[in-house]
């Protein structure tokens, strides 16, 4: 996909711009807010990756000149500082999803996948399905191998989140957020101790594993074929 | 107190006195001249009515004998003389004088003051009385006002010397006064001194009396104590910092060399390096958590703070935490009471509870209870946590609410000693108390939700 990063700081930059590259896709890097607004506004991008804080321009004014434009590309802000007021003002001011400095490359692409795929229009359909396993959200059924099996509704959710991303890493942080609504970091393995027992109901008269464990990153229903 | 003129700051004992000084020598003048004024009034009035007295006499000898025996008897009270000495004049309806030898003119009726030619001093001021009479003639009554100027510059002298007096003592007060402040604060001033010079331990000597100065003496005391404090625990915060970003750089230096060795493995050296990054996390988060509890104590947050149903964040909590403390073999229950309504952050609410489980799963062996309830009556809603794990020793209690407190003096297992201080900084915040108590056996968190002071 094509990306527009505007970060002002060389190094994180480089690293973000790197690892993106390596991964397949195209980077345009900007380093500076009127000029990062120029490009945004070409219409030309998958997503935009935006700093909180740019000499000249700052961020939030930045999104709303995208977004005064008619620009509905999808935006992750990164914001330096785990201030809940940032987040609240980033994502109030039409930013998709942001996420705090330091993080790890795997995160961020993560979520950039997962903003990706929630901004195409099919994301409303009422079943999701891969790798055999089919989700009903109307119905609130989940087959495996045609089979139907029983979950708890945080294990569902967790479920439909990793199937909405299927093929993609989706990171603890993001299911933290996304299934639990915490914006913070338990110290307890709660996601794992969930991803388990949703594992072994899965994987209940099955050979394969349906989940995979992505090592340092995150969990990954495989996409079907 | 900006808009007083300067003289109403005094800046040095001195003023002050002087000040002093010039307000009393003020009262003073104000009071010498209303002696001064009634004394005269007095005097005067008592002149005006010996003055009605005579000229009654003068006139009843008038109405009963006629002009020619009150000529007679002007010139003999003339010849008696005397202290009380007045003077006359009586003239007929042509203006001629008839009787009298006071050297002046004849002034118009009622009361006045005259100029008259006194033998032994010149031209010299009288009060008189002038009454017509019915043939025409006119009986004036004159008394000399010397006997009240007299007294008049007694008490002008008196006065002076009075106020020149009040004046050196004044001036020799400030000074004293001046001197014995100085001495008494010189006591705080050098303890300050010291205090300056690195002496942090120094305090000023009380005397007990429980005057202003004793009590200023021991209200900079407390200050010192507070500071002293301050002191220490900064001194210690930023030790532990040192110390706890020491070991994890250490560790870092160490994968970090073990990963540029030849000899390794592609995937020992994978190993090595994703270590260090383990350790950079660690130090990372322990970063965050520090600037997480400053801006939560700087309290801006607060103008995010709406009612928030406390209830279901904490039974949504227990729910997310139920499978995993049940993996790890503690038994985790939940006591909630519906309809608890806070005024808060919803993520800074679901931080300190998930903090306080962290805590105990992390804490309490393995086979533990842990239980959270809700309860909540008509002054508060209170949240407790409690585990029968080791608990906190009753005098370590508020020393583990600190940054980086730990109950291992020697900080090498897990855990950077931030929970317990960010949970405190969000119960502050939100204006609720934090207690630890003792579970017997283990540790009990209360968090108290004054309902007056949050709805």
């Amino acid at each position: 996909m094509k990306i527009l990063l505007v970060e002002d700081d060389k190094n994180t930059s480089d690293y973000i711009a790197q690892g993106l590259e390596q991964a397949g896709h195209l980077v345009t890097a900007s380093d500076n807010g009127p000029d990062g607004l120029f490009h945004a506004t070409d219409g030309n991008f998958d997503v935009i990756i935006l700093d909180r804080m740019l000499p000249g321009m700052d961020g939030i004014a930045i999104i709303g000149a995208i977004r005064g434009a008619g620009e509905t590309v999808p935006i992750l802000m990164l914001t330096a500082r785990a201030g809940l007021e940032d987040r609240v003002d980033g994502l109030d001011s039409g930013a998709d999803d942001y996420l705090v400095k330091p993080f790890a490359f795997s995160e961020l692409h993560a979520r950039l996948n997962a903003l990706v795929r929630r901004h195409q229009p099919e994301a409303a359909e009422s079943t999701l399905s891969a790798n055999g396993i089919e989700l009903d959200r109307l119905k609130r059924l989940v087959l495996r191998g045609g089979n139907p099996v029983e979950l708890q509704p945080r294990e569902f959710s967790l479920l439909e989140e990793l199937l909405r991303n299927s093929g993609k890493v989706v990171t603890r942080t993001m299911l933290l957020e996304r299934v639990w609504n915490f914006h913070f970091d338990p110290k307890t393995n709660i996601v794992e101790t969930h991803i388990s027992r949703l594992r072994s109901k899965l994987n209940e008269g099955h050979a394969e594993d349906a989940i995979i464990t992505v090592r340092g990153a995150g969990y990954m229903i495989a996409a079907d074929e | 107190m900006s808009n007083f003129p300067r003289i109403f700051k005094p800046r040095s004992m001195r003023e002050l006195a002087l000040l002093y000084s010039v307000c009393f020598m003020i009262a003073t003048a104000i009071l010498g001249f209303a002696v001064y004024s009634s004394a005269r009034d007095a005097l005067q009035q008592q002149l005006d009515s010996r003055i009605m007295a005579e000229t009654n006499d003068l006139l009843s000898v008038y109405k009963s004998d006629g002009m020619t025996a009150l000529s007679d008897e002007i010139v003999r009270h003339e010849e008696q003389g005397g202290i009380t000495q007045m003077g006359y004049i009586l003239t007929d309806n042509e203006g001629t004088r008839v009787a009298g030898k006071m050297q002046a003119k004849t002034p118009k009726t009622g009361w006045s003051i005259i100029n008259f030619v006194d033998e032994d001093e010149g031209t010299d001021q009288a009060r008189a009385y002038t009454i017509a009479l019915s043939n025409g003639g006119r009986l004036v009554v004159i008394a000399d006002q010397e006997a009240i100027e007299e007294i008049g510059e007694v008490l002008t002298q008196q006065f002076l010397m009075a106020f020149a007096a009040i004046f050196l003592i004044g001036v020799g007060g400030s000074v004293v006064l001046t001197r014995l402040l100085r001495r008494r604060l010189s006591g705080i001033n050098e303890t300050a001194s010291a205090i300056i010079g690195g002496d942090l331990n120094q305090r000023i000597s009380l005397d007990g009396s429980r005057g202003e100065f004793d009590r200023l003496s021991q209200t900079l005391n407390a200050m010192l104590d507070r500071i002293s404090d301050l002191m220490e625990n900064l001194r210690q915060v930023s030790g532990d910092i040192a110390h706890d970003l020491r070991s994890p750089l250490n560790r870092l230096r160490q994968n970090l060399e073990t990963s540029l060795s030849e000899k390794l493995e592609p995937a020992e050296q994978r190993s090595a390096v994703e270590g260090a990054i383990v350790q950079a996390d660690e130090m990372l988060d322990m970063f965050s958590a520090l600037l997480g509890i400053s801006e939560i104590e700087g309290g801006h947050i607060k103008s995010t703070f709406k009612p928030q149903r406390l209830d279901r964040i904490v039974a949504e909590i227990c729910e997310a935490y139920q499978p995993a403390a049940h993996d790890a073999g503690f038994d985790m229950q939940c006591e909630i009471e519906p309809d608890c309504i806070v005024t808060g952050n919803r993520h800074l609410l679901g931080q300190m509870l998930t903090n306080l489980l962290d805590n105990s799963l992390r804490h309490a062996p393995e086979g533990s209870q842990i239980l959270v309830q809700i309860t909540e009556n008509l002054e508060e809603i209170d949240l407790v946590v409690s585990d029968n794990g080791p608990g906190i020793p009753e005098e370590r209690q508020q020393e583990m609410l600190r940054r980086f407190a730990r109950m291992e003096e020697s900080r090498t297992t897990s855990g950077n000693g931030l929970g317990l201080s960010l949970v405190k900084a969000i119960s502050d915040v939100h204006g609720a108390q934090l207690a630890l108590s003792d579970n017997q056996p283990g540790l009990k968190v209360t968090i108290s939700f004054g309902l007056k002071t949050n709805l």
